[in-house]
């Protein structure tokens, strides 16, 4: 379909599918799923920033209110993971000291003679 | 021969490390359903050599780990509170909602209906059917009022209950981890890890319940606090939670060595149960029972002014509330105007057929409440919105904490059992997947604000 000759209310409705493709992959913690939803994104912003507004008002305000809810989905997991992937990063770095972030002692020499089989 | 026995040794150590790494690889296949299980690794160090010329001695089982990730069991513990809180008070509001009705099938359907009765009677204010047709209309508007009020006293009733049952849970639920700190601080080390597992889970459970503090001690079991530092559990020993009737209303106030704590708890399904019974309830109970009193004293005030059939001066319509408070529940039309309709002062002068007072009467349905901005059949629909939107904003925020929860147990089963280094590049990983769609959202924001915004003003 032409872009042009869309309404508002499918360009919106287009952004929030994008948008929940995105709170989909957060919520599964999914990177794969979420750097596919980048590009679902891009071209979804691309199509309302050029597409004119047209089409009958009320549809369009349902439809640009769920896209902010799909954004606002995605704004709080995303700080959640963020949160959780920062305290993570920061507590694994081994400390010049070396200790993990259990608080247990990092003995270099001594971790490195294991080897760890995960099942 | 002792080169050839010490490569069968050898053979036998590294096939003992094989078989315990199996066995490890065994435990965590069965135990893949079990909640709260931990997946277990098995650690293997490499055998010293015993002299210069041998590379080593094989391999040697350096001890079995259960592989926790203990930020996220934190992070968890923290957000499970909100999720209890935000469940509680979506699914007590959503039966409130259903209690209070929808528009046009309540308390306002009644008073549309009492205030067209009164209408119907200024045009034949001297018909019996008409008077009767006023006290059925008003019966009615009493009982839906009585009826309203009574179910939001079962719904704080209710409320209640679950507060009750919620302490019964969490004193249970304390009991065990008292019990599981003394197995841990007694126990070996192999079986410490299934106690863990099991003290992990009932924190969990917990922390759906009540909003806690946890300070891990130092040989793996958990001292609980909850509400303003209060002890429930430290070492093997437990401070149960009680509960005391509430002078004047019943209702259980929440207590811990002897201290009412009871706004101390903010969190968990506790609190969400508790914010339902002691503010949003009594909140929409005050709403209804001004309403009560409202319709009750406007129609009072205009019946006085009036005469009855015979030309008396009228008398209160409604058994005059005495407060506000209660005013629903006890809301009740004059006895005396039940046994003889022709005491409905429909005039308002003594003069046969006048029919001014019903008229006014009638146009009360559209006259502001003393004190309010509102008619009455509006007061009763900002009632219903206001229950309304708390529903919806409640299970908005169910939905959210839900999701965020899913999140983090999804994180906690994706990094426990992965190396530090590997959990290091998982999370790099999703923040880097996740900046790569962050990065559009200031935009996105942005663009639908100037759309909504043109949108209104189109």
């Amino acid at each position: 379909m032409d872009a042009d000759s869309r309404t508002t209310a499918e360009v919106a409705a287009e952004l929030t599918a994008a948008l929940r493709q995105v709170g989909d992959a957060l919520v599964r913690v999914d990177a794969d799923a979420l750097l596919a939803a980048e590009v679902e994104l891009n071209r979804a912003m691309a199509n309302l920033t050029s597409v004119p507004y047209a089409g009958d008002r009320r549809q369009a305000l349902g439809a640009v209110r769920q896209a902010q809810a799909a954004l606002l989905r995605c704004r709080r997991l995303g700080a959640s993971l963020s949160t959780v992937s920062r305290a993570m990063l920061s507590a694994s770095a081994p400390a010049p000291d070396g200790y993990t972030r259990s608080g247990d002692h990092l003995d270099r020499a001594f971790i490195h003679s294991f080897m760890r089989i995960s099942a | 021969m002792s080169d050839l026995l010490s490569a069968l040794s050898l053979a036998a150590r590294s096939m003992a490390a094989e078989q315990a790494g199996l066995a490890v690889t065994g435990q965590n296949i069965a135990n893949v359903n079990t909640p709260g299980y931990t997946r277990r690794t098995i650690e293997l160090a490499a055998s010293p050599p015993t002299d210069t010329f041998s590379a080593g001695n094989g391999v040697n089982v350096a001890g079995i780990r259960a592989a926790r990730a203990t930020l996220l069991e934190a992070q968890l513990q923290h957000e499970q509170p909100a999720q209890g809180r935000a469940g509680a008070m979506a699914d007590s509001l959503s039966q409130i909602e259903t209690v209070l009705g929808s528009p046009g099938s309540s308390v306002d359907a009644s008073l549309t209906r009492f205030y067209s009765a009164f209408s119907q009677l200024a045009q034949d204010p001297a018909s019996g059917i008409a008077r009767q047709q006023v006290l059925v209309q008003a019966q009615s508007l009493t009982s839906t009022f009585n009826d309203a009020a009574a179910r939001l006293a079962i719904e704080q009733r209710n409320a209640d209950a679950q507060v009750k049952s919620n302490v019964d849970q969490i004193d249970q639920l304390a009991t065990k981890i008292a019990a599981l700190n003394a197995s841990i601080s007694t126990g070996s080390a192999t079986a410490g890890e299934a106690i863990k597992d099991q003290l992990g889970q009932a924190l969990s459970s917990l922390s759906g319940l009540i909003d806690i503090s946890v300070v891990p001690r130092s040989d793996g079991g958990a001292d609980v606090s909850v509400g303003n530092g209060r002890a429930l559990v430290t070492g093997p020993n437990v401070y149960q939670l009680g509960v005391t009737p509430r002078a004047g209303s019943g209702l259980a106030d929440l207590t811990s060595a002897g201290s009412v704590i009871t706004s101390e708890v903010t969190g968990g399904s506790l609190g969400g149960f508790l914010q339902v019974r002691d503010v949003l309830l009594p909140g929409y109970m005050t709403r209804l029972d001004q309403l009560a009193y409202g319709v009750a004293t406007s129609v009072n005030a205009a019946h006085r002014a009036g005469y009855d059939l015979s030309g008396t001066a009228g008398a209160d319509f409604f058994v005059a509330p005495a407060a506000v408070a209660g005013a629903a529940s006890g809301m009740a039309v004059s006895a005396a105007i039940l046994g003889n309709a022709n005491l409905i002062a429909a005039a308002s002068t003594t003069a046969s057929g006048d029919n001014r007072n019903a008229m006014a009467i009638a146009n009360l349905q559209q006259t502001p409440l003393a004190g309010g901005t509102t008619n009455p059949i509006d007061t009763w629909g900002a009632l219903v919105y206001r229950v309304g939107t708390d529903a919806q904003a409640a299970a908005s925020d169910k939905a959210g904490r839900d999701e965020i929860v899913k999140q983090l147990g999804t994180l906690r089963d994706q990094v426990s059992g992965v190396s530090l280094d590997e959990e290091a590049a998982n999370m790099m990983k999703f923040q880097r997947a996740y900046e790569a769609n962050a990065r559009y959202f200031s935009a996105v924001e942005t663009s639908l604000s100037v759309l909504m915004a043109t949108l209104g003003r189109s």
